[in-house]
């Protein structure tokens, strides 16, 4: 089906086993030494390869999630203007950790991928997120200034990030997934962002 | 056996050259065997484990919580005590620990202050005392070490008889110089980390054993784990 993705193995494994995502978030942390504490110099090897194992897990959410990105969000905001990568990293009012999917990801072991789009002086964050014990679901936020749109008609309320998460989910353990229940979402919360704008019009810088 | 993805470091290295195509080949290893790396390095191939458990339930533990919890855990399945101590003390000492036949009593934060005392026999008849010194946030105190070793000394005469353990989350500067000093040189290192991977380990992996699942659980996320 057009909206099919492969869930890899590794992503599956994050999200659904507890031991799999504690362990792999410690070992990602590369800046926390605690993680070689108490090893012998014949276990350094086995902690370098689970290392290994433990990035090829994150790498491979982010390489899913720019595919599953294209397939639930793609084409919908042609009508905004799309940040560049370096526009959206480098900059100090987006956060980082919920942009660039193999970097980090939040405390509650979520993975995300998000980019940022922008209308005059509106900013459109549209997002996919892998919920631990869950599946896929997409964020959305979308503000001007201090003033944020309510998507109350796909959402219960934003989250402590400010974004809205619909309850739709779509699960990672089968492969392939089908995506279009949160392409259709998706769509929704486009319309609603753009109904709010075209009724509440006001200056554009 | 893993193999590097090639293409892509070459299209890394040559991305300002437009004519280099991005390959959409990606890395070749094969996660399930690489997983296995993961399970072995956390001792997750069981049943039950403590990171497969809900993590963060309880709010910010204090360390006399952890102490009483610990002493708890030790003694709340009269049948376990002494396997649940015995997997404790390999935990903390490896091949270096003792075997235990029994466990005559065990204090948690009591007047010596100590934070947590096993006394108990070994299999040879041997009266031997494992002391654990406790550290959530807060460092070690100039003399407390010295103090809590004249106090085991007092009843375990002999330095074959004594165990003596700081668990911190990191070995920090200052504990590191207080270990030195000569009058602490029985005292040892843990971190919450490894002792508590390695205390799993040692474990037996059926059902009486997910008793250990919530407490281990907390203690991981209150030390800094994820």
């Amino acid at each position: 089906m057009a909206n099919d993705v492969d869930v890899p193995a590794s992503l599956t494994a994050f999200v659904y086993e507890g031991g799999i995502r504690r362990a792999t978030r410690e070992l990602f942390d590369l800046s926390d030494k605690r993680v070689l504490e108490g090893l012998d110099w014949r276990e350094i090897k086995r902690f370098y390869r689970a290392q290994m194992a433990a990035r090829q897990c994150v790498s491979e959410w982010a390489i899913f999630a720019t595919d599953a990105w294209e397939l639930i969000w793609g084409g919908l905001l042609d009508h905004w203007i799309a940040l560049t990568p370096d526009e959206q990293i480098g900059n100090p009012d987006y956060d980082a950790s919920l942009s660039l999917a193999s970097l980090t990801e939040p405390d509650d072991g979520s993975l995300w991928f998000g980019r940022v789009f922008r209308r005059g002086s509106r900013v459109f964050y549209a997002a996919i997120c892998a919920f631990p014990a869950a599946g896929l679901k997409i964020k959305v936020s979308c503000e001007s200034g201090s003033k944020s749109i309510k998507f109350t008609e796909i959402a219960e309320g934003p989250d402590d990030t400010g974004n809205w998460a619909p309850s739709v989910v779509v699960p990672l353990d089968v492969s392939p997934t089908d995506l279009q229940a949160l392409r259709t979402v998706a769509q929704r919360a486009v319309e609603i962002a753009d109904r709010e704008i075209t009724s509440k019009p006001h200056r554009e810088k | 056996m893993t193999s590097v993805d090639l293409e892509a470091l070459r299209w890394f290295d040559g991305r300002t050259d437009p004519l280099v195509g991005l390959a959409d080949t990606w890395p070749v290893v094969d996660w399930s065997t690489e997983r296995l790396e993961i399970e072995a390095a956390y001792a997750l191939g069981r049943r039950h484990h403590f990171l497969n458990h809900h993590p963060g339930l309880l709010p910010r533990l204090r360390e006399w919580q952890v102490t009483k919890a610990l002493k708890a855990l030790l003694l709340v399945n009269p049948s376990r005590t002494v396997e649940r101590c015995q997997a404790l003390v390999f935990a903390l000492a490896g091949s270096d620990a003792p075997l235990l036949k029994s466990v005559v009593r065990i204090i948690a934060d009591d007047t010596t202050r100590m934070d947590l005392a096993v006394h108990c026999k070994g299999i040879d008849g041997s009266q031997l005392c494992i002391v654990l010194e406790v550290k959530l946030d807060a460092e070690l105190s100039d003399n407390q070490l010295a103090k809590y070793h004249g106090e085991v000394v007092r009843h375990y005469p002999n330095k074959c008889q004594r165990y003596l353990w700081v668990v911190a989350p990191r070995e920090t500067k200052r504990t590191r110089t207080i270990l030195q000093r000569p009058e602490n040189e029985e005292w040892r290192f843990k971190s919450w980390r490894a002792l508590l991977i390695e205390w799993q380990r040692a474990l037996r992996d059926d059902e009486a054993e997910t008793e250990v699942l919530s407490l281990f659980s907390e203690i991981w996320s209150r030390t800094g784990g994820k």
